[in-house]
């Protein structure tokens, strides 16, 4: 059984290494900042798979509450801020 | 009971996998979004749902179940406000004929939606 966690989370871990190509390439900001979504969604799993993995979930199942909560609240408030941010240039002059 | 688990831990590897290849490989932000928004969701839940199989009855699952719910509301409402920034700010949308459609067009007549040019003098957020 621990073979199936051990396998699903280094899945987990190649899955993470292929959402940062987006961040790192993405041509928007937000297209990083999709990227670095999914990113924390996928960490969050591989916390719970750690805890379970070193058969000791109580501290990483915490952890990981905490950080699908941070993930929320740091992607909307940077969605909100670029809302409101720079227009694209040659786009939104002010007449 | 450790079968259950497992098949819910091919499900969700699957669907994270369908994820991972979208955001990569779709042409647009919208249909990244889309790609993130319901194949991560049904992922994580998948592996969540499949976790709680493999611990049982117990408070570790209590918090799993947590967890799940958190995930589950609050990752398509995040990738909803970056779409709607996203369209709002003037992204570009994939079309299949290959001419682009800016978000700005989309949002033309929305009542609620005033970024055409700001009508009034000193009014704030008058559109980015």
């Amino acid at each position: 059984m621990s073979t199936a966690l051990l396998s699903l989370a280094i899945l987990i871990a190649l899955l993470m290494a292929a959402n940062f190509v987006v961040v790192a390439r993405g041509p928007t900001i937000f297209d990083r900042l999709l990227g670095i979504g999914a990113m924390a969604t996928n960490a969050v799993l591989l916390l719970v798979l750690i805890g379970f993995i070193y058969r000791r979930p109580d501290g990483y199942l915490d952890l990981a509450i905490t950080y699908a909560i941070l993930n929320f609240i740091g992607v909307v408030a940077i969605a909100k801020y670029q809302e409101r941010g720079e227009p694209e240039p040659g786009q939104g002059e002010e007449p | 009971m450790n079968y259950v688990a497992i098949g819910l831990f091919v499900g969700g590897g699957f669907f994270l996998i369908v994820s991972a290849l979208g955001l990569l490989r779709l042409p647009d932000f919208f249909t990244r979004a889309h790609a993130v928004g319901k194949s991560e969701t049904l992922g994580a839940l998948l592996v969540l749902t499949g976790l709680a199989f493999h611990n049982g009855f117990a408070l570790e699952s209590a918090k799993l179940f947590l967890i799940l719910l958190f995930v589950g509301v609050t990752n398509p409402t995040a990738i909803h406000i970056l779409s709607r920034a996203a369209l709002r700010s003037g992204a570009t949308i994939w079309t299949r004929e290959g001419k682009a459609v800016e978000g700005r067009e989309v949002l033309e007549g929305v009542p609620g939606e005033s970024f055409d040019p700001p009508r009034g003098e000193g009014e704030e957020g008058g559109s980015g």
